[in-house]
């Protein structure tokens, strides 16, 4: 079936910038991640560029790293966005993605679990420093982009929030994921340590995944906007097609929607 | 039904009839496939055929007809569904029309390879109720979509108005494939009613 929906999918557009690949090794978990990087032409390092950070590089030969690229490249280009460095965080086994982005059943109110409680740490203690390190970026301008189980572990990145630390993601992108009650219950440890939410949040679902996932993404996107967090720009998306069919649209609209909250 | 079978098996088989210009045939049958996850269903296609050539050991037909297709993925046939959680069932109905050939052959020439296309409607309705957490809710989602593709049809006769049918189908992916389904194939007796 995948075949069938990568034959109906549009190219990736043409990359722009540098494009380059390192080996990263995680001390937390002892294994090994594939880093791949997109750095924009005329590159300054006087200027802070927005981070866009890609789930699921390369999972599936749905070529999710590829399009994020296009999109940035393309639309920066055109003057619509503005351009930005983008981080695919992928694995010499891409099907590794399982053990990292699904959060426990039953969630640690620590967040001490292994999976998406020790993949949020690799990103914000060991990948994230280890790029802004050697490259110019803006915090204040991360963005996440999954799609499927990576559309889960970008929505428990927004449901991570603590006001008392400074904001790892300002922007998440979810595309068509099932949404496992474990984010329910995270909504509800948020809405209790946080009397806000700064971010720009992009949601999608596809249609004819049908009315299982309608119902659990209704039930959680009513929560998060019956909180009236007062800086949550939130937009929940309904694409009439498939899950193959909603990765290209939702990654162009959702970072559509985050950049609008982009200053340049 | 197994009495009809038992009977209509017993009974002496007659060659194909040419005094008829038109023969019906409604062929029946259970089916397996894959729309958004595995379906299980039936099918009837009733079908007018109209000899077009004679050979010394073959024949061949023009067919026209009608198929009614019904495919139910329920929730047992997906077990990544947590069904102390989740009930209810995604449902798909093809009402389609459908031309095409068959080729007779064989002893007697029982047996028979059809090659058809079919186009029509789809019927796709999800159906569920969840109840998790704090959550107790049904929703229906339905499309009404067109669908048209191409199908096999394998049959054997057993009797005069009695045999055997194997079918492989597939739409085109002119929608998604969970609505209007990737392929199915099945197997049912045949009944050669003209």
């Amino acid at each position: 079936m995948l075949p069938l929906l990568l034959a109906c999918s549009p190219a990736p557009l043409d990359a722009t910038g540098a494009l380059s690949e390192e080996t990263f090794y995680s001390e937390l978990l002892d294994d090994d991640y594939l880093l791949r990087l997109r750095v924009p032409p005329g590159y300054d390092a006087d200027t802070a560029l927005p981070l866009v950070v890609q789930l699921d590089p390369t999972y599936a030969g749905l070529e999710e790293y590829a399009r994020t690229v296009g999109f940035v490249s393309q639309r920066a280009a055109a003057g619509d966005w503005p351009d930005a460095i983008v981080l695919g965080v992928d694995y010499p086994d891409p099907s590794t993605r399982h053990r990292d982005y699904t959060p426990a059943d039953e969630p640690d109110p620590a967040f001490g679990d292994p999976g998406a409680d020790t993949f949020y740490r690799v990103l914000k203690e060991e990948i994230l420093p280890h790029i802004e390190a050697s490259w110019s970026v803006d915090p204040a301008h991360r963005t996440i982009v999954g799609h499927s189980n990576g559309g889960i572990f970008a929505s428990y990145t927004a449901l991570r929030y603590d006001p008392a630390e400074p904001t790892l993601f300002s922007g998440v992108v979810a595309a068509d994921f099932g949404v496992p009650t474990a984010l329910l219950t995270y909504e509800g440890w948020l809405a209790e340590r946080a009397d806000d939410l700064p971010l720009r949040w992009y949601n999608t679902r596809a249609v004819f995944n049908g009315a299982t996932q309608q119902i659990l993404h209704e039930a959680l996107f009513d929560r998060v906007r019956g909180r009236g967090w007062p800086s949550l720009a939130l937009e929940t998306v309904v694409l009439e097609t498939d899950h193959g069919g909603a990765v290209s649209p939702s990654f162009e609209q959702g970072l559509d929607f985050v950049f609008a909250g982009v200053t340049r | 039904m197994i009495l009809l079978l038992t009977a209509a098996l017993a009974a002496p088989y007659v060659g194909p009839d040419d005094a008829h210009p038109v023969h019906l045939r409604l062929d029946t049958a259970a089916s397996w496939g894959i729309g958004g996850q595995m379906f299980l269903g039936g099918q009837v296609h009733l079908a007018a055929q109209t000899p077009v050539w004679t050979g010394r050991t073959a024949s061949a037909t023009v067919d026209a007809g009608l198929q009614l297709s019904y495919g139910n993925e329920a929730t047992f046939l997906a077990p990544w569904i947590d069904r102390e959680t989740t009930s209810g069932a995604t449902h798909r109905v093809h009402t389609v029309a459908v031309a095409g050939v068959t080729f007779y052959a064989g002893p007697q020439r029982r047996v028979s390879v059809g090659l058809q296309w079919f186009a029509g409607l789809n019927v796709w309705r999800s159906d569920y109720r969840v109840t998790v957490d704090t959550i107790d809710e049904r929703a229906v989602v339905q499309r009404l979509l067109p669908v048209t593709g191409g199908q096999v049809t394998i049959a054997a006769r057993l009797s005069e108005r009695v045999g055997v049918n194997l079918f492989l189908q597939a739409p085109l992916p002119t929608s998604s494939s969970y609505a209007v389904g990737l392929a199915s194939l099945g197997v049912g007796p045949v009944f050669y009613l003209r």
